[in-house]
């Protein structure tokens, strides 16, 4: 199966900062990966030289397309939702509806209507008199109406309340998800989207510094809780990173099984949010 | 380019100025039909009566009707100006570019909608406006005079006026547009590259360049140039001097207003200014200029 994303020594600069350095990766049908890094690690740079919105040095194909020369026919099997102040304010939801039906053949208006119905949003109002969570859920219903076979996230639910939040990722599950789609999605609550994450890419100062399946993290990622006599022994096996939680120290391991470090401690895997810290700050130690 | 109804559609969703503004000078205009003082070519016929004057009379008509269009060709302008500085920049400004870069429509066919709308689509409902402003306001005012007991239905309504008015009308606006299409394309470009202030960028440039000509040349042949890009069109797609019996005496003045359409236009002639087809080819230049900053500049 041909890959959805394939990036080959792509590296993007403004003045004096590498916003991407040398990245590559590649994104598989069928998965739902999380970009996951900090302000300003190259993230949002990554999403906008997919979507085709700035140019780049290297190698980049997306469903087989160069993104910034072929946009517009590269959108007609993307979608994306950049952050949730994007609708213009003067546009009415009837006018959403249909600019995107005229302007793009795989926009099906009757389920965009059927996702609408389930909201309190009026045909006739314009985005600015919606409240922030009414306009992510208009921008859902058009994204979800398409019929596109990538779907990237930019902070999907930035500024929205937690009842708001939870039920944009269940309606991507359960209405949108299938085994031919893949979601790229970056996010500041990692801990929302751990359970429904396939993959994980963490990104810093423009590099890629993970880039792993959720098996493959559970499989090579132990976390490990050290037992305060055991501090010296566990550090012999070379952790990436360790710091001190309740007095007590927690160290992290790559390439480890939990069976082995178990005599040491508290083994297990560690979570998206804490493997992340691990590894952004295990690489800057 | 198979979207461009709908993107041209969704330029008025957003700029409700296109409708409104005409809409209001409608109403000055026909408010003021309605019950101001208005003495519609005098209060005589007998200018009919000998042709001399038939021709002095329908040159009247016809002055009054392209009177009235000024307002509307005035305003619309304004109107024009201000969209095109704001059409590839307001997206960016609010970020809503993010949402209509998603959708499947190239660069090319957003600049180019764009404008068609400020070049095409508006100067032609314009006119229509024109037209029908015109129409209704010599019927205001033919029937406010039978009330008051004159007749002036065949002072007003004369074929032959109301055809050359608009004919001239349209005449000058078509020209008018195509001679104005670098300034028009000017604006679109820094409308998609500056990245604010965008009525400064596209005001700056051309006084800076006018300026450091005058101190390091002492000449001024840039300013020349642009006051022939406001201007020109009416020496190149006018004749400047009517045949002399064309003119015609108002209020003993004489005015190079002519009664004949076909002795004031010079088609050919403005086909054949290197202006015209110098200009085209700037505004090519720019609108392509205009196309690339779309692709690069996404927001601030």
């Amino acid at each position: 199966m041909t890959a959805m994303i394939e990036m080959r020594g792509v590296s993007k600069s403004f003045k004096q900062t590498k916003a991407l350095d040398n990245v590559s990766f590649t994104a598989q049908p069928g998965r739902i990966v999380g970009l996951i890094g900090p302000n300003g690690a190259g993230k949002t740079t990554a999403l906008r030289a997919i979507l085709g919105l700035t140019n780049y040095e290297g190698e980049l194909k997306v469903l087989g397309l160069d993104p910034y020369s072929e946009r517009d026919r590269l959108m007609q099997d993307v979608c994306f939702i950049a952050d949730v102040a994007v609708l213009p304010g003067w546009l009415r939801v009837h006018q959403a509806v249909r600019f995107v039906a005229g302007v793009h053949p795989r926009f099906r208006p009757d389920r965009a209507e059927e996702f609408l119905s389930r909201t309190t949003i009026k045909r006739s109002s314009r985005v600015r008199e919606l409240s922030k969570g009414m306009i992510t859920q208009l921008h859902l219903a058009l994204v979800m109406a398409i019929d596109a076979r990538l779907l990237v996230l930019d902070e999907p639910t930035l500024g929205l309340d937690i009842i708001y939040r939870k039920q944009f990722y269940e309606t991507l599950l359960s209405d949108y998800f299938d085994h031919e789609r893949t979601i790229l999605l970056t996010t500041h609550q990692v801990e929302e989207v751990e359970n429904i994450l396939t993959d994980l890419l963490f990104i810093d100062r423009g590099r890629i510094v993970l880039d792993s399946s959720m098996e493959d993290v559970a499989a090579n990622f132990v976390q490990l809780t050290v037992n305060p006599d055991h501090v010296t022994a566990a550090r012999e096996l070379k952790p990436f990173y360790e710091r001190e939680v309740f007095g007590r120290t927690v160290m992290f391991f790559q390439n480890a099984t939990a069976d082995a470090l178990r005599r040491l401690g508290e083994a297990r895997t560690p979570s998206v949010a804490d493997l992340f810290v691990a590894k952004i700050k295990g690489a800057n130690a | 380019m198979n979207h461009l109804p709908l993107l041209v559609r969704r330029e008025f969703w957003e700029h409700r100025a296109f409708v409104i503004a005409p809409a209001v000078v409608a109403a000055i205009l026909l408010l003021g039909a309605m019950f101001g003082h208005m003495d519609f070519g005098g209060a005589s016929v007998k200018f009919t009566e000998q042709p001399e004057l038939m021709e002095k009379h329908v040159a009247i008509v016809g002055g009054i009707l392209t009177a009235l269009a000024l307002p509307y060709l005035i305003v619309i302008g304004c109107v024009i100006v201000f969209y095109l500085l704001d059409c590839l920049y307001a997206d960016r400004k609010d970020r809503s570019v993010l949402f209509w870069k998603s959708l499947p429509v190239s660069d090319r066919s957003t600049v180019l909608a764009k404008l068609v709308t400020a070049a095409v689509v508006l100067p032609l409902l314009t006119f229509g406006a024109i037209v029908v402003s015109n129409f209704v306001f010599a019927l205001i005012e033919s029937i406010r005079s039978s009330i008051g007991g004159h007749d002036i239905w065949a002072l007003v309504w004369v074929p032959y006026a109301w055809f050359g008015a608009h004919a001239l009308i349209l005449y000058g606006m078509v020209a008018a547009m195509l001679w104005y299409l670098p300034l028009v394309a000017w604006l679109l470009l820094v409308s998609a590259w500056a990245r604010r202030a965008v009525i400064l960028w596209a005001v700056l440039p051309p006084l800076m360049a006018m300026f450091l000509e005058k101190v390091l040349f002492d000449t001024s042949y840039f300013a020349g140039v642009l006051r022939d890009r406001f201007v020109g069109w009416i020496d190149a797609a006018l004749r400047s001097d009517p045949s002399g019996e064309r003119l015609i005496i108002i209020d003993g003045e004489t005015t190079p207003w002519s009664a004949r359409i076909e002795s004031i236009v010079d088609p050919t002639g403005f086909l054949a200014s290197p202006g015209l087809w110098i200009g085209i080819v700037m505004a090519g230049l720019f609108v392509w200029a205009a196309i690339v900053a779309r692709r690069h500049r996404t927001d601030n």
